[in-house]
């Protein structure tokens, strides 16, 4: 098929328009100076941010989420690349099914697998009288899940593009399996890894579901603080909120791409 | 003494044969190339011998040392790999240098060595580029340098040539011919490019279907081969299915043709003649030899290759071009009737297969 020029352009500026306009109206009404999110706007302030930082339970969540985000990316991440790493080049049985399990927390919904794991540590809580809940081991443990299949589709997908054949001509020149895992695969997959954890510190970041039914009161991540504000209030703190957030993981993104190209990660 | 030796070498997967009974021995400083159709088993010998694949059953030695258990990284080989396989994330020298580093060479050791291989190779001017930044040809050659620097017990080559243009690949063969026999590599060599494998190797095995069809010089292998299947393989040929009537008397239908006396019994099945299309003359009508028409003539530039329609199926010949501009020998006309022949020892009786 043929597209003409002029329509090619109108279908670009049509997707990043559905894309961007969301995100513009929320940091246009984090900015409204009015306490009732209408249109047109009464004048312009930043209040609301000053007011999102002045409530205790943002900044104290907000540095919880961080820090959660930071510690499953990492935990993540981890052991997904390892996992990926036995998938691809192992030779064992059961191989296919390891990959499909550690993909799976994508099939469920996010509330489905909140409720399976608040389920199971509350489980755990009565066996050993551990709690788990609302602790932070417990949400990165929870959140992993969430790094796993990103890091693992992305490491087995960047392993699968690089072939055996450099570790192959390691082994080759002396390098014993460790060090050519070490020197010549880990290098090599270093724009899949920085994705992997771009992605996984992202997913928990702004997790919501899942989250939602393992935090507990006083103790509780970013995006489960602002639906429980959106309980009881209308005003535009919450789009100040979206917004630091929506700036933060941007810039995260911008940052990945400058360290290993994100887009060119799948080729 | 051969420096490598393979005793009865067989590697079996997916209960496939991939390699059967394979007895080989290469002299130190010796080349020699594994030949055949793609699946015919090469490329999994090559593996073997650098511990990529375990074999099934058999022996591999360098040397005296038995090496058939002992993993990739302890066997001192160097490899060329069809790919290349250059690490991508590192610099020429870097790549150059990477199994000096494994064989722990004192660091300023390893500077004089890689400036050394990279002159060998011509890549000097090149030390710090990224493989990515450079041409296949020089991707190669940065693929010898990094294979050759450890001076290898077994230097290994697999399809080294299969990724360059055409041109380029005569120039690079003749390079690491004279690259392998300066520093007297005793070296295994993979292809399927019989023309590569007739002007490098000191040897040839062709091989087929996991087994070998015949071991030898180029000259034995191409002048002598033992069946049809290494006469088609190396070089050109021309098969015309029959029996050997009489000693030196080749029956196909009602032609008898000259064949040398080979050892193949007189009654065996599935014999065909072999001539190679530069051993044929092309004599004039009514002569002695098998009558023929020509069919079509074509210009190669040094040689000019005519067929002919025979009663015993097409036959090709090749016949210098300076023949017919010198005038020794006349222009042919499409539809002439001439007569076919060669002397008796260029007509070999072979059978499909040796080795049945």
């Amino acid at each position: 098929m043929r597209f003409s020029t002029s329509a090619r352009r109108l279908a670009v500026v049509l997707a990043y328009a559905a894309m961007l306009l969301p995100l513009v109206t929320v940091a246009w009404l984090s900015f409204f100076a009015q306490p009732m999110m209408a249109f047109p706007p009464e004048g312009y302030s930043l209040r609301w941010y000053a007011n999102a930082w002045s409530k205790p339970q943002f900044a104290g969540s907000f540095l919880l989420s961080l820090q959660l985000a930071a510690i499953s990316a990492l935990v993540g991440v981890g052991t997904g690349t390892m996992a990926g790493y036995a998938i691809v080049r192992g030779n064992f049985r059961g191989r296919r099914a390891l990959g499909a399990l550690l993909l799976s927390p994508l099939a469920f919904p996010g509330v489905v697998l909140g409720t399976g794991i608040y389920v199971f540590f509350v489980q755990i809580d009565n066996a050993v009288d551990l709690q788990i809940v609302a602790t932070l081991p417990g949400l990165i443990a929870a959140h992993v899940l969430l790094a796993l299949p990103w890091t693992v589709r992305i490491v087995s997908a960047s392993l699968q593009g690089l072939g055996r054949s450099q570790e192959e001509a390691a082994a080759n020149l002396g390098a014993r399996p460790v060090t050519a895992f070490l020197r010549i695969t880990l290098p090599s997959m270093r724009s899949g890894i920085v994705a992997a954890a771009v992605f996984s510190f992202i997913a928990s970041f702004e997790n919501l579901e899942m989250t939602m039914m393992l935090t507990g009161p006083g103790y509780s991540t970013l995006p489960v603080e602002m639906l429980s504000y959106l309980n009881f209030n209308m005003d535009p703190t919450l789009a100040a909120v979206g917004t630091v957030q929506t700036v933060l993981i941007a810039a995260l993104l911008l940052v990945a791409d400058r360290f290993v190209r994100l887009s060119r990660v799948t080729s | 003494m051969s420096q490598l030796r393979l005793e009865n070498l067989q590697c079996i997967y997916d209960r496939t044969v991939a390699v059967q009974n394979l007895n080989l021995d290469v002299a130190q400083g010796e080349l020699l190339a594994l030949l055949g159709p793609s699946g015919c088993g090469k490329s999994t010998t090559l593996r073997m011998v650098a511990g990529f694949v375990p074999p099934s059953a058999g022996r591999i030695f360098f040397g005296e040392r038995d090496v058939t258990h002992a993993p990739p990284h302890a066997r001192d080989t160097g490899m060329v790999f069809q790919g290349y396989a250059l690490f991508m994330h590192m610099s020429v020298a870097e790549n150059v240098a990477f199994g000096l580093q494994m064989r722990k060479v004192p660091r300023n050791e390893q500077a004089v060595r890689v400036k050394e291989a990279l002159r060998l190779v011509q890549l000097d001017h090149l030390a710090d580029r990224r493989p990515a930044a450079l041409s296949g040809g020089q991707q190669q050659r940065v693929a010898l340098a990094r294979a050759l620097i450890v001076q290898p017990t077994v230097f290994l080559l697999d399809e080294p040539m299969s990724n360059l243009d055409a041109r380029l690949r005569t120039e690079v063969r003749l390079e690491i011919r004279a690259l392998q026999q300066r520093l007297g590599l005793t070296t295994l060599l993979v292809t399927h490019d019989q023309e590569e494998a007739l002007t490098t190797a000191d040897r040839l095995v062709v091989m087929d279907h996991g087994r070998v069809r015949q071991i030898g010089t180029p000259q034995q292998v191409y002048e002598k081969p033992v069946d049809q299947f290494v006469a088609n393989f190396i070089g050109r040929c021309n098969l015309v299915p029959g029996r050997v009537e009489a000693p030196g008397r080749f029956r196909a239908g009602a032609e008898v043709m000259p064949c040398a006396s080979t050892d193949a019994p007189a009654g065996s099945p599935d014999l065909a003649l072999m001539v190679r299309p530069d051993r044929v003359r092309i004599g004039a009508a009514g002569g002695p030899g098998l009558p023929a028409r020509v069919r079509l003539g074509t210009y190669l530039g040094s040689a000019t290759e005519w067929h002919f329609e025979t009663e015993v199926g097409s036959v090709t010949v090749t016949r210098p071009s300076a023949l017919a501009q010198g005038g020794t020998e006349r222009g042919l006309v499409v539809g002439e009737i001439v007569s076919l022949n060669w002397s008796p020892e260029d007509g070999l009786a072979l059978p499909a297969d040796a080795r049945t």
